[in-house]
């Protein structure tokens, strides 16, 4: 489902982004934009956030430790390999050991809810030699005996090189006053260099005045530094043999370890998901037949609700039952007719991305395709007038009516002669009516468009010019952001039904209120009084 | 025990910055970690992959970094691998170099390690926030690139050694380079607007370049710049512009010290040059001196 232009239109990313995976799998799972339209499955996951937020609110140190443990998962870089090296055995473990501990940390009805378990102890013991449940990872002589008799014998030469060093430093410091203790060489005047024993200090040029010296190790020294490269190379030997067996081990267990990551995604979005629903007090969409009709009780767009804070102005939660699947919505300019199709598709994504929404209804339907068709949001098609994108995503969507479709279609043909955009949405809504499959919300300017069977009326409440009135003072200058306060203060953004009679002449209050001059407000109702009743 | 040295680095964030390739910075932080393991178990890193052959202030092949038991070592997991010294793996990174996915790990047993970094600085500052936050790892050097500080910008609350090379050759561009850096270095920082006194602040975003020299209005008090490392100008452009105005930065760093490396030139031909510019920073000579 191509939901790209619907997110656009009601801002979704400005909710989305808050929405916050704690592990790279659930990210990249964000990343993925998932929308469902498998009405089992959503529903299983209304369920599964009910059971997290339950466990929240109930255990909150429990889930304040899941959450940082997921947090320390990291991506793992593959399981697609024969023998894994240290970095990546020890993202293997470190993920085992994080999920062990959130399994602990969880109750019974959610592991049985999730189907979690941690059925790993074996491995995680045997990647462990250097403690059990510690994240880190390294390649203990406990895996191998020869391999730790090796690294034995690594550390009693470099005791004996360490020594041997130590002593020739000594001697050079006393002999030369030469100190190479914090100093692999020291660059010294030539001149003062001469009685230095080349059997002590090697010379070489460092420029024109000066020699860099560095201290003559014995023979000794360098045989046995010999010794700890052949040393060396076996380690490395034995180390890939202990790389092998223990990437074995990781490799009958992918299967066990991919579900894990599968868990991981599942739980991960969940906690993020519950979170959200308890910051912004949501409850789980109630899923219906594809034949009827949506309702919204107290709705919250909260793109623009949480503006509204910001902007200490009132937020008008959306309350509406719509009696028909296809609904025409009218009224004035800045009066909610937009905002009311954001909101109902904001809750619908929210619906069927798997999120609980914003509301205390929100009773809707699974739908196969949404689609925004309105003012072009994105780039514009070279060649294509507005007119002409609305013709094209049209001609897209109805592609789709084969399938269960909701179409939120704000102020279509705005752009083109009134005679023939009222014509062209009069035959839609003839058309969208008559087919079970299309649930269509239209919001335009054009009055008494014609009546057909299935098809509802509604308008946007609108100004209450009477109490605006009294409020309003002629002789104040008025800021432009003081006039929006104005309008949204006496603006009643509540929808009604109407019976498509009702006729909206709020354009010249709103424009008045936004401060057009006195002489064309005139002009206008001058034109109206002569040519409408 | 160089105590000077030791007291600058413990507890800080420092970058080791060059004025020109191979001026001597990994010698540099070989020196250093010497000193601080005296007190501390420093971590260290470096930025990008180091394409530097070689080192000048030896003049031979690139020195090997050399790690000690109980160091933190941030590098590529592929060159973990290959070090002689062994390491236990605390964290891995999510970023990809070209020689694997980049590591954290504490040094098990003494030996030489080649050092991998990133050379993205939102990668660097975010590889600090996790040593700083997470595993409480307050000594840290970064073995920064040669003849940019822009890395030292990413990190709040750094400090800086710039290491120049100075030689006959080049002297007077090494002269003028050492006196910019001495000069920006010391312009103020100002955390709050509110500090400027009502005095007239023009900010520019970005990099002062010479050719943004004419957006600057008339009666500008205060040039506000994010940070020291955004200045683009010659000796004499910021000379003359610091007489006409305050430069003034959103994030201060500190550089801590100047570390010269003279190369065919005697120490009291330099000391006398710095006299006849004024130039009055603390200078660390070479460490590897007599």
């Amino acid at each position: 489902m191509n939901i790209k232009d619907t997110m656009q239109f009601v801002e979704f990313n400005t909710f989305y982004s808050e929405y916050a995976p704690l592990t790279p799998y659930g990210l990249l799972d964000k990343n993925k934009y998932h929308v469902f339209t498998d009405k089992k499955m959503l529903l299983s996951v209304y369920s599964s956030i009910g059971k997290i937020v339950s466990f929240i609110n109930e255990n909150s140190f429990e889930s304040d430790k899941i959450e940082y443990h997921l947090k320390r998962i990291s991506h793992l870089n593959t399981l697609e390999r024969k023998t894994f090296d240290s970095s990546d055995i020890f993202l293997v473990k470190k993920l085992l050991v994080n999920f062990k501990s959130i399994v602990k940390l969880l109750n019974d009805e959610a592991k049985e809810d999730l189907q979690i378990n941690f059925l790993s102890d074996e491995l995680l013991n045997f990647l462990s030699y250097d403690g059990a449940n510690k994240e880190t990872f390294y390649l203990s002589a406990e895996y191998n005996t020869e391999l730790a008799e090796n690294r034995k014998k690594i550390a009693e030469t470099d005791k004996v090189l360490a020594g041997i060093k130590k002593e020739r430093l000594h001697e050079i410091l006393k002999q030369h006053g030469l100190d190479f203790r914090f100093r692999d060489f020291i660059i010294a005047s030539e001149s003062i260099t001469n009685n230095f024993s080349s059997e002590l200090i090697y010379k070489e040029v460092y420029d024109k005045t000066s020699l860099l010296l560095k201290p003559m190790l014995p023979k000794e020294y360098f045989d046995l530094h010999k010794k700890r490269e052949a040393l060396l190379l076996e380690e490395n030997k034995l180390e890939q043999d202990v790389l092998i067996t223990i990437s074995e081990k990781i490799i009958a267990e992918k299967a066990v370890i991919k579900n894990y990551i599968n868990k991981i995604v599942l739980l991960d979005t969940l906690f993020a998901k519950s979170r959200m629903a308890i910051r912004y007090k949501m409850i789980a969409p109630v899923l219906i037949d594809k034949k009827a009709t949506i309702e919204v009780v107290n709705g919250q767009y909260l793109p623009l609700a949480n503006k509204c804070v910001r902007m200490d102005t009132t937020y008008t939660p959306l309350n509406a039952e719509f009696d028909n699947k296809t609904c025409v919505i009218t009224g004035s300019n800045m009066g909610g007719k937009t905002v009311l199709l954001k909101t109902i598709g904001f809750m619908q994504l929210l619906t069927q991305m798997g999120f609980w929404v914003p509301a205390q209804k929100f009773k809707t339907s699974v739908f196969e395709n949404i689609h925004y068709i309105g003012e072009d949001l994105s780039e514009k098609v070279e060649g294509l007038s507005s007119f002409g994108f609305e013709i094209y995503n049209l001609t897209n969507a109805i592609k789709d009516f084969e399938t269960n479709t909701l179409l939120l279609i704000d102020e279509f043909a705005k752009t083109t002669n009134s005679i023939e955009a009222k014509a062209i949405i009069a035959a839609m809504l003839k058309s969208f009516s008559q087919k079970e499959t299309v649930c269509s919300f239209v919001s335009t300017h054009f009055m008494e468009l014609p009546e057909f069977e299935k098809v509802s009326f509604y308008k946007m409440k609108g100004l209450d010019y009477s109490e605006y009135k009294k409020y309003y003072n002629k002789e104040k200058q008025y800021s432009l952001r003081e006039r929006i306060k104005l309008i949204n203060t006496f603006m009643r953004y509540e929808i009604i039904k109407t019976d498509n009679k009702d006729r909206t002449y709020d354009a010249i209050k709103i424009a008045n209120t936004l401060g057009l001059n006195d002489e064309i407000i005139r002009y206008t109702k001058e034109y109206l009084s002569e040519n409408y009743d | 025990m160089n105590s000077i040295i030791t007291e600058q680095l413990v507890n800080k964030t420092t970058f080791l910055v060059g004025n020109k390739k191979n001026a001597g910075k990994t010698t540099f932080l070989n020196y250093a970690l010497t000193q601080l393991r005296e007190v501390v178990q420093p971590a260290f890193f470096t930025i990008g992959i180091d394409g530097e052959a070689s080192d000048l202030i030896l003049d031979t092949p690139k020195p090997k970094v050399y790690t000690e038991t109980g160091d933190y070592v941030v590098t590529s997991g592929l060159m973990i691998n290959k070090s002689d010294a062994l390491f236990e793996i605390i964290h891995v990174f999510p970023y990809k170099t070209v020689l694997g996915r980049l590591v954290l790990a504490k040094t098990l047993r003494s030996g030489n390690i080649e050092l991998v970094g990133s050379e993205d600085n939102k990668q660097l500052a975010e590889i600090v926030a996790y040593l700083r936050n997470e595993e409480h790892i307050n000594t840290i050097i970064i073995d920064g690139a040669a003849s940019r500080v822009t890395q030292v910008a990413s990190i709040k609350n750094s400090y800086f050694y710039y290491i120049i090379k100075l030689d006959q050759k080049s002297i007077n561009s090494d002269i003028n380079k050492l006196r910019t850096i001495a000069l920006i270095s010391k312009f103020r920082g100002i955390d709050k607007i509110e500090d400027t006194e009502n005095k007239i602040v023009f900010e520019i975003k970005g990099a002062l370049t010479e050719s943004k020299l004419s957006m600057i209005p008339e009666d500008c008090d205060i040039l506000l710049l994010n940070d020291f490392t955004k200045i683009f100008l010659d000796l004499s452009q910021v000379t003359e512009l610091s007489g006409k105005l305050e430069i003034a930065y959103k994030i201060p760093y500190q550089l801590v010290f100047f570390v010269v490396i003279l190369k065919d030139m005697m120490k009291e031909d330099f000391v006398r040059i710095l006299e006849n510019h004024n130039i009055e920073e603390t200078i660390l000579y070479n460490p590897y001196e007599y």
